[in-house]
């Protein structure tokens, strides 16, 4: 865990409602696990917004250089959107427990919901860069919504897309995907990886429950410290309320009590 | 020039008068990655209850203008657990810490004070000002002088510990709540939790909160905090912890200069965890520029004409 004032590369909008931030740090590009998070302190001589803003590592550049992804969304995103190269954010990182492939599988299957495909591409690049089969199964709610498509034939990634109007891939959601996906593929021995909204994640867990396939999922939280002392960021689980911010974001979903 | 920015509170010696608040450091060990804690004046641990407790339902926090609301509802692994694990560690520091209990009734402080002396600790706050926990009263201990004097008086007779009181925002009159905790043996208070607030969510019509209250935090209530101190300062003669939206030096002098003797960095920690060390640095310059030798000297200073 380090703090410090990280420099911003370039912030480019890559969508209509998505942005990419790049930003350098040593530690954070070299220590960052799939999965885990930063927390970003937006304004430095503000108090709007007052709380630092979590997000998940998105891609390793270089040695020192990582990106995240943010979408548009209130007071805090817009704020980041002025962002210019040079600039200087400060930033808590990397925090929280990632995720945890296993060794004897023989196919990751990763399902990204909108902007859950921010972790989620850094572990597919992982497990490529590992030699493992991954396939990626990614929903948005339109095609010119759908992010880091080039990024992804880059790495040689041809991902099963799911569009809810259809314009790209199948009309319907990634968990539709994932239905048929394991219902094909019932022999291999899969393990399966999820971000994206609560709804989606509640959908996948139940699906890979009646499958019998393990499931992890990167749960969205609000929290203020990041680091496990203020215990805000509560998700109910089998063996009580755990910490997004340290047990977390990523869990087991059979741990997780959906309500 | 050299300034000396030791206080007492209590028996307790502080080699500064910055501390961190109660819930917002956990007991430091969290921070030490980030954070010299050897520089914070004292670290007041996460209340502890007799009995783990699961916290409340989610959400628990909800930011708000310059603050944010909290309804975490005092989880903690209990006494136990605390006495085996967590005071091991915070007994290897050579930062001093203040214990924070909390309890339903009478008994439950009474119990966890004895425990806690058994084990030598240098000092205990008792939270008796918790806005989130519902207990068997409609109201907070220290929302009634008398019941406030009563438990004080109780707690007083089973430890020699340096015992300090936090109080609640939430009452028509702190001077008669302060005094009460005071004659009843209490050798410092901490002023001020948290004040009671709600947020809705327009869309869903529903509180931001799954406590649906929670305690309001932050610079928000930074002038509310510091008329409070205000206040007790003119009737008490023990030493009042300064608390409430603290973000910067001049925040900290002004509790200071308000008459308090120590304070206490809270939600400031969540956004900066250097907070307490850059706020003690500004206050040492504080004084230095204005050749104040001893931060003792700048307490209740402020000038009424």
């Amino acid at each position: 865990m380090h703090q410090e004032k990280a420099a911003i590369i370039k912030n480019k909008k890559i969508t209509d409602q998505c942005w990419r931030l790049q930003l350098c740090s040593k530690n954070i590009a070299r220590q960052a696990q799939p999965g885990q998070f930063l927390h970003v302190k937006i304004s430095s001589n503000s108090q709007k917004p007052f709380l630092r803003r979590p997000f998940a590592v998105h891609s390793i550049e270089k040695k020192d250089e990582f990106s995240i992804l943010y979408k548009i969304r209130g007071e805090a995103t817009k704020l980041m959107r002025e962002l210019k190269k040079g600039d200087k954010i400060d930033t808590i990182g990397p925090l929280g427990a990632g995720f945890q492939p296993s060794v004897n599988v023989q196919k990751y299957v990763l399902v990204a919901g909108g902007i859950g495909l921010a972790p989620l591409f850094f572990l597919t690049k992982e497990l490529i860069d590992n030699k493992k089969e991954v396939v990626l199964i990614y929903g948005a709610r339109t095609k010119n919504e759908l992010l880091c498509t080039k990024e992804l034939s880059k790495v040689k990634i041809k991902p099963l897309l799911a569009t809810d109007d259809g314009s790209q891939g199948i009309k319907g959601n990634a968990n539709n995907l994932l239905n048929n996906y394991l219902a094909k593929n019932k022999k291999e021995k899969i393990e399966v990886f999820a971000a994206g909204p609560r709804m989606m994640l509640k959908e996948t867990a139940r699906i890979c429950k009646k499958a019998g396939v393990n499931l992890e999922v990167s749960m969205d939280e609000i929290m203020a410290c990041g680091v496990g002392v203020c215990l805000g960021c509560a998700v109910k689980t089998k063996n009580g309320y755990k910490l997004a911010c340290k047990d977390g974001p990523v869990f087991k979903a059979e741990d997780i009590i959906w309500e | 020039m050299g300034v000396d920015l030791a206080v007492k509170i209590g028996k307790l010696k502080l080699k500064n008068p910055v501390m961190v608040s109660s819930g917002t450091f956990g007991c430091g060990q969290q921070y030490e990655e980030l954070v010299d804690l050897k520089e914070l004046g004292a670290i007041v641990t996460k209340t502890i209850t007799l009995q783990k407790r699961e916290g409340n339902k989610p959400p628990r926090i909800a930011e708000t203008y310059a603050g944010m609301l909290n309804a975490i509802g005092l989880e903690n692994e209990g006494l136990n657990y605390f006495c085996e694990t967590t005071l091991k560690y915070l007994n290897s520091l050579k930062t001093p810490s203040i214990i924070s209990v909390a309890g339903k009734d009478e008994n439950d402080y009474c119990k966890l004070v004895k425990e806690l002396d058994k084990l030598k600790v240098k000092a205990v706050e008792l939270n008796i000002s918790c806005p989130n926990v519902k207990s068997k009263k409609k109201y907070m201990f220290s929302q009634d002088a008398q019941a406030t004097y009563k438990l004080v008086s109780r707690v007083r007779k089973l430890t020699k510990t340096t015992l300090i009181v936090k109080l609640s925002p939430n009452v028509t009159d702190i001077k008669e709540i302060a005094k009460a905790a005071e004659d009843a043996g209490a050798e410092a208070v901490s002023l001020v939790n948290t004040f009671l607030g709600i947020a809705i969510d327009v869309n869903s019509r529903k509180p931001k909160l799954g406590n649906i209250t929670g305690g309001l935090s932050g610079p928000a209530i930074k002038p509310l905090a510091l008329r409070m101190v205000y206040e007790a300062a003119s009737v008490l003669k023990i030493p009042i912890i300064g608390q409430g939206g603290i973000m910067s030096p001049e925040d900290g002098l002004e509790f200071i200069i308000a008459g308090a003797t120590a304070i206490s960095i809270g939600t400031a920690n969540f956004i900066e965890p250097q907070s307490a060390i850059l706020i003690k640095n500004g206050i040492e310059k504080y004084l230095v520029k204005n050749k104040i030798k001893n931060i003792k000297l700048l307490r209740g200073t402020i000038k009424i004409s």
